[in-house]
Parts: C-alpha cells; sequence; structure tokens
C-alpha cells in the first residue's frame, strides 16, 4: 500500500500531537512493526520539537508544513518550516550520556532514521529530510 | 495532555503519570518533582503506568530530578514503565541513570 500526505499546520500543541499521531498511523500502513512505528512517531515528534523551540522560539503560531510518502516497509517524512534558516554546521547532537533538558533530539532521530538531512531553504526556512527503511534498529550495548 | 495526581504511600510521595509527557506537558511534571526536590524529600517514586509517550524533554526532566536529589542523597524512583517508555530509556542509555521498578510497591519497599 501506498501512502502519501501533506500536512500543514500551526505549532500550537493540538496539532503537533495530531500529526504525531498520523505519522504513527503511516508507519502502520507501510507495514513496519508497532515498535519500529512507535519509533518514526518519537523521531518526528523530535524534529517537530526542534521546529517549535529552536526555529520558532516556542511560539504557537509558526507554520510547519509536513509530508509523509510511506510504502512497503519505507517512509519518507519531510518538515518544512519557515523559521531562520539554520546551517547544518550549527546542529549540535548531544551525546546520550549528557542528559539534561534539550538538546538530545537530534541525537535520537539519528538513532531512530536510517536518513536524516537538514538543508535550510534559501532566505526562508529550513526543510528537514527523514527516512526509515530498517524494521529495527541497532540498539549499542 | 498529561495528568498527574500525587499520592502518599508509607511516608514516601508517589507521583503519578498518565497521558504524554512532550514539550508542552514536561513543564508541568518538573514543577510538581522540583517541589519534591526544594522540599529535600528523601524518596519519591514516580509510577509511569499511565504513560502512553514521552519524549526526551519528559526523560531529561526526570533526569534533572534524579541528578537534583541525587545531589542531597536523595532517591529518585521510576516505577511501572510501560514497554515503550522502557524502550526509549534504554535506547538513551538511561537504564544506568535510574533506578527503575516494575510496580510501585516493589519500589516502596526497595
Amino acid at each position: 500500500m501506498r501512502f502519501a500526505l501533506t500536512s500543514r499546520i500551526r505549532t500550537e500543541p493540538d496539532a503537533v500531537r495530531e500529526l504525531r499521531e498520523i505519522v504513527g498511523l503511516a508507519a502502520a500502513m507501510a507495514g513496519f512493526e508497532h515498535t519500529a512505528g512507535e519509533e518514526i512517531r518519537l523521531a518526528v515528534n523530535e524534529a517537530l520539537a526542534n521546529v517549535v523551540k529552536h526555529g520558532y522560539g516556542g511560539e504557537v503560531d509558526g507554520p510547519i508544513r509536513l509530508r509523509i510518502r510511506a510504502s512497503h516497509s519505507y517512509v519518507e517524512i519531510v518538515i518544512v518550516d519557515e523559521a531562520r534558516p539554520i546551517e547544518p554546521g550549527e546542529i549540535c547532537p548531544r551525546d546520550f550520556e549528557d542528559v539534561r533538558p534539550g538538546g538530545l533530539g537530534v541525537h535520537l532521530m539519528r538513532k531512530l532514521m536510517n536518513i536524516v538531512e537538514y538543508r535550510p531553504r534559501s532566505g526562508r526556512g529550513n526543510a528537514l529530510r527523514m527516512v526509515r527503511t530498517s524494521p529495527q534498529i541497532e540498539w549499542e550495548p | 495532555m498529561i495528568q498527574i495526581e500525587q499520592s502518599d504511600r508509607e511516608g514516601v510521595p508517589v507521583v503519578s503519570v498518565s497521558g504524554t509527557i512532550d514539550m508542552y506537558s514536561s513543564s508541568e511534571l518538573k514543577e510538581r518533582l522540583d517541589g519534591h526536590v526544594g522540599q529535600k524529600a528523601a524518596r519519591v517514586v514516580v509510577d509511569l503506568e499511565g504513560i502512553d509517550f514521552i519524549d526526551s524533554s519528559g526523560l531529561a526532566t526526570l533526569v534533572d530530578a534524579q541528578r537534583h536529589m541525587k545531589a542531597y542523597s536523595g532517591r529518585l524512583q521510576l516505577a511501572a514503565l510501560p514497554t515503550r517508555v522502557e524502550a526509549v530509556v534504554r535506547l538513551m542509555h538511561l537504564t544506568k541513570v535510574f533506578e527503575i521498578h516494575s510496580t510501585v510497591d516493589e519500589a516502596l519497599s526497595a
């Protein structure tokens, strides 16, 4: 089954949470098992959280466009915002050993998804592309 | 949405959390836990049985509380983690940071 959806929201809590649920459904429709679906949902949550906190400074009125494409064992999510363009070099994932509020989202996204790509959009906002193809992620011992 | 209930069992505060702990709700949990930290509670049990989602901000809130309590030799105990929550805790290498119990009763008798 193939599935594609584009959703435009503002960064207010209910809309962000609803998007999270939609991503979980898309993962299920793509045939990912429950655990993988939860991981994809978490990765998208972390990405959206970063847009809200770091892109829009916590405001609840920032526009976000999210596109999901899913087919058998493949989910691609692209998140586009209109916040300050961020250079990829500014994104510094924090190691899991350094757990404190803020900063772990990028590390989690890279752990949970097979591809995580950032790029600023010329003069206006950012685009984040994440792809998951693996049915399971590798956990370090 | 997050719901937080507090009770006292055997003289130990038990903070029962249900719903979602994410960037919008983790501050409410932080506020509750900060209250116990501020009072230098010797032990606090956080019952997570009712949680259906937790993200990095939620876990960081718990770690923050745990570290503050540890600084005065207090204990923050997590209990009844749903499978999905325990998976994220393990993914973030936090099993060695937290004191985790299967049930609230087990935490109280530890």
